[in-house]
């Protein structure tokens, strides 16, 4: 956890000043998390993804998955190409199902 | 063991702290070199006189976005978003290892810059402007860096003075080592353990109750599953050694989640993106060591804990990708992974994501091969752990004392982030137990400032809003736990306490049906949580190097329980008997428990069976009756 803690903290210094500002000033507002809310038998709560999430989901697409395909395209099977775009929904755009 | 070969001092902090170590020297210089080299191409059309298109291109070498600057005007502005686009590539790069991100941006600015360029005159003064940006740059990280050198130096005077006394007070301190055949899991760990038992004994193939949010960094769900095991082989090793059922069907479903292709298959993107590698996506060949390490530490765990030894077979960790691709592993080439990349490891450690080396996943690699060596006898600690010491001193340890947290291994530059030293402590007990005590001596003195205290005993305040790694989200969560973790291993009951208490005062807990969670703190904070509040001195490291005592594992053994009706709290065997502890998990009655590893034939007294005799079957088996109710005992001898 602690390689965590320090990786998330670097990334929320890039991110502070936009998180800040999206709180217009005000404290952060607990919310339940899914994943701890869950009980068996209860049907998983889906996440909605939050604007910031989508964002660097988005920035991350954009900066990888498009040069990577490209590359992929060019270079391997199409079978490859195939697990690699399935890999990319799965990993980024998509919940698991 | 081998870690005891090594010479190390814990009263003395590394000689070598905030010194460039050899690795990363070669490598910065090389960075240098080629930075100096695209300034000077960079600088070869102006001094040649070429055309408006290279000047311009040449000038964005120099520093991303710089090449706007020489087309003047409003263009120059445009060096402000590149430089954003290269921020933004920079945390690409970071989080999942997109090496390619940041190379694009700086070379693709530079391209772009050209291309505008046309065949206006370039503006003259352009060059002069790029060069004093990039001396500001320099300066303003030289000064920050003088800044921090001489902050940590200063810590690093403090520690130094308070070592000695506080590992003596380690030493005064720690809570003996828990008799083994009498441990027995309390009703409010019995409810702890049951928030991963809920999670894990669904199907494999559902992740209920799991974080999911993205696959890359640590809300990942290959972590959430690893702590998930690591706390489920310390109940299995200490608590429940002669139980199979419920725990050991738990346990093999987390890793049959792990080889599912949606926990690793970020490898592909990685390896694609980091490494320029689009054929061969083997997740346990080069560098991930957050996947073989992580994952080598929790199934060598599990194997030690329950003796099972399945997954040493070839092929029965298949991380299979589509119908036609798949790469066979079991638990000895996981290992074999971590071997060979320790073998080539110029720093002594290596990377998780590609470029990306993470000591604190090296030490969860150096725990790997612990469980390898306690499992088959090998000697890959003593092997690796001199070159991996050596790197962690020389390559990774700032001034102050404190381990890097990370380093590129492409262009020798750390992230000067302090990781707690207790984040580490509990790892190194398993294979550095010296440099263990010392990384604790210095966090519990330097954590000892938060401890309040009320009516209700002491707790520890921590300051701010907090960030859970788990959910990315404000909570106290993890540290928490990961401090809980750490002072319990070390028997550190006062600030053990203070950890737990602190855990029920800020992170909302809630039982449900008697489960018990910290609503307030995300799913691998609440496993590692459960881990904290089941350990007691030294359960870390004795699971990860010894297991379950060989008595259980060689004696009768219960076979199966209902979960959740019946609720095993105790089950030791001293190889011929077999001692047990139930409770009702949804009320009480008349429950049937399997019994294996009894002597054929041979005829056993049950106090707390129905049937006070019973005869072993020729497969050494027998069914009994239990009546469970409130706390129920069940003591199996032979006549």
């Amino acid at each position: 956890m602690a390689c965590c803690a320090f990786a998330i903290y670097l990334v929320s210094l890039v991110l502070w000043p936009l998180r800040r500002m999206l709180r217009l000033g005000r404290e952060p507002q607990w919310q339940a998390d899914p994943a701890v809310e869950w009980r068996p038998g209860a049907p998983a709560t889906p996440r909605r993804p939050s604007v910031l999430r989508r964002a660097l989901q988005t920035l991350l697409l954009a900066l990888g998955g498009t040069a990577v395909l490209a590359g992929t395209a060019a270079v391997a099977a199409p079978q490859q190409a195939r697990s690699l775009e399935s890999a990319i929904h799965a990993s980024i755009c998509g919940e698991l199902p | 063991m081998t870690a005891a070969t090594l010479t190390f001092a814990p009263e003395r902090l590394p000689e070598t702290r905030g010194k460039t170590g050899p690795a990363t020297a070669r490598i910065q210089r090389r960075t240098w070199t080629i930075w100096l080299a695209m300034v000077a191409i960079g600088a070869l059309p102006w001094g040649l006189g070429m055309a408006p298109g290279w000047q311009a291109a040449g000038l964005g070498l120099w520093l991303p976005g710089a090449g706007f600057l020489a087309l003047g005007g409003w263009w120059s502005v445009l060096i402000v978003p590149t430089l954003v686009l290269f921020l933004a590539s920079l945390v690409a790069w970071f989080w999942a290892g997109a090496v390619v991100a940041p190379v694009t941006v700086w070379l693709g600015a530079a391209a772009i810059a050209g291309s505008l360029a046309g065949s206006a005159p370039t503006w003259q003064g352009s060059p002069f402007v790029a060069a004093g940006l990039v001396a500001a740059v320099g300066l303003s990280f030289r000064a920050r860096n003088r800044k921090a050198a001489l902050a940590g130096a200063e810590t690093a005077r403090k520690r130094e003075a308070f070592l000695p006394a506080s590992l003596a007070e380690v030493s005064a301190m720690q809570a003996a080592q828990p008799d083994p055949a009498k441990r027995e899991l309390t009703p409010d760990q019995i409810a702890r353990l049951r928030y991963l038992l809920d999670r894990t004994l669904q199907p494999v193939e559902s992740f209920d109750g799991f974080t999911i949010i993205d696959q890359f960094q640590p809300a990942a769900l290959r972590y959430q599953i690893n702590h998930m095991g690591f706390a489920l082989a310390v109940a299995q090793a200490n608590y429940l050694p002669s139980f199979a059922g419920y725990m050991r069907t738990a346990q093999r479903n987390l890793i049959a989640k792990y080889l599912d292709r949606r926990v690793w298959d970020y490898w592909v993107l990685e390896s694609c993106w980091g490494h320029l590698n689009f054929t061969d996506w083997d997740p346990a060949a080069r560098d991930n060591i957050m996947l073989t390490g992580w994952f080598g530490a929790h199934v060598g765990g599990y194997m030690l804990a329950s003796g099972d030894t399945s997954y040493l077979e070839p092929g029965s960790l298949t991380f299979r990708l589509s119908d036609k691709r798949a790469w066979p592993h079991d638990f000895r080439t996981l290992i074999g992974s971590v071997n060979s990349n320790y073998e080539t490891a110029e720093f002594g450690h290596y990377a998780c994501e590609p470029n990306w080396i993470y000591p604190i996943c090296n030490h969860y690699g150096m725990l790997s091969l612990t469980t390898h060596d306690a499992l088959l006898g090998s000697d890959l600690v003593g092997r690796h752990l001199p070159a991996w010491l050596r790197g962690l001193e020389t390559e990774f340890t700032d001034t102050a004392g404190s381990t890097v947290g990370l380093r590129s291994q492409y262009t020798g530059l750390p992230v000067p982030f302090p990781v707690g030293e207790a984040g580490y402590a509990f790892f190194e007990n398993a294979f550095l137990p010296a440099r263990a005590r010392q990384q604790w001596a210095i966090a519990r003195r330097e954590i000892e400032p938060l401890l309040a205290q009320d009516d209700a005993g002491e707790w520890l305040a921590m300051p701010g809003e907090g960030l859970d790694a788990g959910n990315y989200r404000p909570g106290h969560g993890g540290m928490l736990s990961t401090l809980l973790v750490a002072a319990r291993e070390f028997g550190d009951t006062r600030m053990a306490d203070a950890a737990l208490a602190a855990l029920e005062r800020v992170c909302m807990p809630a039982i449900d049906d008697g489960v018990h969670r910290y609503r307030k703190a995300s799913n691998i904070a609440n496993a590692t949580a459960v881990l904290g509040a089941l350990m007691e001195t030294g359960d870390f490291g004795r699971t990860f190097t010894q297991g379950a005592p060989r008595t259980c594992l060689a004696g009768p053994k219960i076979e199966a329980a209902a979960y959740p009706d019946v609720l095993v709290a105790r089950a030791w065997s001293n190889g011929t008997g077999l001692e047990a502890v139930f409770y009702p998990g949804k009320g009480e009655g008349v429950q049937t428990i399997p019994v294996s590893g009894l002597e054929p034939g041979r005829c056993y007294t049950a106090s707390g069976a129905m049937d006070a005799e019973f005869v072993a079957s020729p497969a050494g088996e027998a069914t009994l009756r239990v009546r469970i109710s409130g706390r129920t005992e069940l003591v199996i001898e032979p006549a």
